[in-house]
């Protein structure tokens, strides 16, 4: 069958069985826009306001399905509004495939109109890229492009398609959809030497992280925790991973974890990383990490084993496989004092006030939001304060229902990821709890919420300044708060309903029921302005460098 | 060029002959604060196949990190590390000296050495040398006092010692 460029671009998207893309056109894909405009009984695409908000959306898609995320631009400003976004993805490992248009392939080099190469931009921040200069190779680049997404380490690949390619006609022959590269299992003599380490282990603790997610290795990571009764811990990523109402569970891991997981890595004798590394979020003071534990290392890129912190033994592999492996050659064992004595740091939540007039806590609210939502609930946070409350104070229950940026901390992450989820999980409630910095770095993709009508709640955690920097100035630069507290003057409801949302305003500590029930009850997108004080803190914190040892708990202690 | 005696190690990169390897792959080099010595790019016997030589000095640990990260470049098909002392390594320099009254000396200095005269000027010869490090380097202490004019020297392109090949293992 004898197709265009840009009919073998939506074909070979159909074969892998995307029936969703996020994009935004311009003139080098105007051939491509022409395809979906004459294939859109077949496939979806979603116009963005902006190329970036099209790149998270492919990424909250991803994440909240587990497929493979797609996003389309134009050449030169459209190619480069999606880098934040494809950079997003591939710090946290997320699949996902960005198609570029660019100039005709007699333009290249030669600084023509909205020319850029953008394949030479996205080298660090892709698995892969391609430029395709022939239509005949068009079709397997795109199969390659999601098998290369898709294998090992999940990540981002992008493929530029000059507008001749897109207009240029071959023979497409259909293919069935990519799959994922077989992985190598550990080597047998490291495999052993595990579970020698876990047989003499008298305090082991489990460190996961979103390689856990990403390998759907849920079941296993339980089974093996459960088998041998070992306290889990996760890092940002990995949240959801581990349901946070197990007797096993002791909570995120890190900077801002629980004392109970910053303790456990103190004191365990036997430390197993499943699909984590050791990311200085986590590990801030790597010589010191799980310094008196033996380090068993379990990861599918080989790259990640001894980068940040030297392990004991590597186990490279499918997670889903090593994990049943390790834990069908180990005995059911009980350990009740290590247990006992992990959970008794756990932290007890405050009680929550009951003063209708008292000010908004943010961690109530959260609280509260975890009460009034099910589980299959998808929480989707942009970067800062707000995030880390949102880790703390909403727990996980299920993978993939807390999308946010933990490698790149991507501010403006969240309002695209709602969206892309909102479309991936039609089903599900999606919120996103953002900041009054994040919310106006991409507060434009109101317009593709209200557009779509998609419900999704917006609380915007409005202490009207940059938080989470506020904070560190406050700790560590004697509360000079150098250009944090922008004294913005924006009326969240009014521009709400300038973009046809509706706008609510939690003011008093007895709104925050009433309202956020009005929230969940509206059928279509809502802003929320949550008015909390400036000084709100996330804590505790383990200063940058430091160890559990150096956890600040109360700010007013740290102060004295 | 500095000296070194020579604890450098020696990755033999099997790549496939794609125009956006060399970007690549100095690219990794750059954002992981990798330092590279000298690099020699060719084609292999194989047309789809080009072999990168890497010479670089660093601990094992930090070589080891190297070639993980290189095999994760899609371009990348095999990487092997060689120790510069157990490999057959050589590299090729071309330099010009300035003549002057010791014409005689250099040519005497350069056939000692296994030069190979490429080209006389009115006040200068060029040698051709090839070999280990060790030797180029050797000769071109040798000739610094005559006057070197210009030179220029290939890095390191090395092959594995005995019938073993890169190839080997290759599907």
């Amino acid at each position: 069958m004898k197709l265009n460029g840009s009919e073998i671009l939506i074909e070979c998207l159909l074969e892998q069985g995307v029936d969703t893309v996020f994009g935004y056109p311009g003139g080098t894909v105007l051939n491509i826009y022409d395809a979906l405009y004459k294939n859109s009984h077949r496939i979806n695409h979603v116009l963005t306001a902006h190329e970036q908000g099209a790149s998270h959306a492919a990424d909250g898609y991803s994440r909240a399905t587990g497929k493979v995320g797609v996003c389309i631009a134009t050449s030169g400003p459209g190619a480069t509004n999606l880098v934040t976004g494809i950079a997003t993805a591939y710090m946290d490992s997320i699949p996902m495939v960005a198609i570029t248009g660019n100039v005709a392939v007699n333009l290249l080099g030669r600084d023509s109109f909205q020319e850029i190469d953008i394949t030479g931009v996205t080298i660090p921040i892709t698995k892969h890229n391609f430029l395709v200069k022939d239509v005949n190779d068009l079709a397997d680049t795109i199969r390659l492009a999601f098998e290369i997404a898709q294998s090992g380490r999940p990540g981002p690949v992008l493929v530029d398609i000059p507008k001749d390619v897109s207009a240029a006609v071959a023979e497409y022959v259909p293919a069935p959809a990519s799959k994922p590269r077989p992985i190598n299992p550990p080597k047998p003599e490291r495999l052993a030497q595990a579970i020698e380490i876990l047989k003499q282990a008298k305090r082991p603790l489990i460190y996961m992280g979103g390689g856990v997610i990403a390998a759907g290795a849920y079941q296993q990571i339980r089974a093996l925790a459960e088998k041998l009764d070992i306290p889990v811990c996760s890092s940002l990523m990995g949240l959801g991973g581990f349901p946070a109402d197990h007797p096993l569970w002791l909570g995120m891991v890190g900077m801002h974890g629980t004392r109970a997981a910053n303790i456990a890595t103190r004191d365990c004798d036997a430390l197993i990383v499943c699909g984590a590394r050791f990311s200085d979020r986590v590990a801030g003071n790597p010589k010191g990490f799980a310094a008196g534990a033996k380090i068993i290392h379990m990861d599918v890129d080989h790259a990640e084993f001894d980068k940040n912190v030297q392990v004991t033994v590597r186990l490279a592999g499918e997670l889903k496989e090593v994990l049943f492996t390790v834990a069908s050659r180990l005995e059911e064992t009980k350990r009740p004092e290590w247990i006992a004595a992990c959970t008794a740091n756990k932290v007890e939540w405050p009680a929550i006030p009951t003063d209708p007039e008292g000010p908004v806590d943010p961690s109530v609210i959260l609280r509260t939001l975890r009460e009034l939502t099910d589980r299959n609930t998808i929480l989707a946070t942009d970067v800062g304060q707000h995030q880390m409350w949102s880790a703390q104070f909403y727990p996980q229950y299920l993978p993939r229902h807390l999308l946010t940026s933990g490698g790149l901390g991507t501010m403006g992450y969240g309002m695209g990821a709602a969206i892309g989820a909102q479309f991936g999980q039609p089903d599900s409630r999606v919120v996103l709890v953002t900041g009054d910095g994040c919310f106006h770095m991409n507060l434009n993709e109101l317009t593709t919420m209200v557009s779509h009508q998609l419900p999704v709640v917006v609380l915007v955690m409005n202490n009207r300044v940059l938080g989470m920097v506020r904070q560190w100035q406050k700790v560590f630069y004697e509360k000079r708060f150098s250009a944090t507290d922008p004294e913005r003057q924006t009326d969240y409801v009014k521009l709400a309903e300038a973009f046809g949302a509706k706008g609510l305003v939690i003011a008093k500590n007895g709104d925050i029921l009433p309202v956020l029930s009005e929230a969940l009850a509206t059928d279509g997108p809502v802003v929320v302005d949550c008015r909390i004080s400036k000084d709100a803190n996330v804590l505790p914190m383990i200063p940058p460098g430091g160890s559990v040892e150096n956890m600040i708990e109360s700010m007013e202690a740290y102060e004295q | 060029m500095s000296n070194h005696s020579d604890n450098r190690t020696v990755l033999s990169v099997l790549t496939y002959n794609r125009p956006s390897v060399l970007l690549r792959m100095t690219g990794l080099f750059y954002r992981r604060g990798y330092n590279i010595e000298t690099l020699v790019v060719c084609e292999t016997d194989r047309e789809d196949l080009s072999r990168f030589t890497v010479t670089l000095s660093g601990d094992p640990d930090i070589i080891e990190q190297i070639r993980r990260q290189l095999l994760k470049l899609e371009d990348i098909v095999k990487v092997d590390v060689l120790h510069i002392d157990d490999c057959a390594a050589s590299e090729l320099l071309l330099i010009k000296v300035k003549a002057g009254n010791n014409r005689h000396d250099l040519l005497i200095l350069s056939q000692a050495a296994g030069c190979r005269v490429v080209d006389i000027g009115d006040d200068s010869l060029t040698f051709e040398l090839s070999g280990r490090s060790a030797d180029v380097q050797a000769f071109i202490q040798r000739v610094r006092p005559y006057g070197i004019l210009e030179m220029g020297c290939t890095g390191i392109t090395a092959l594995q010692r005995g019938d073993s090949t890169i190839f080997d293992s290759l599907i």
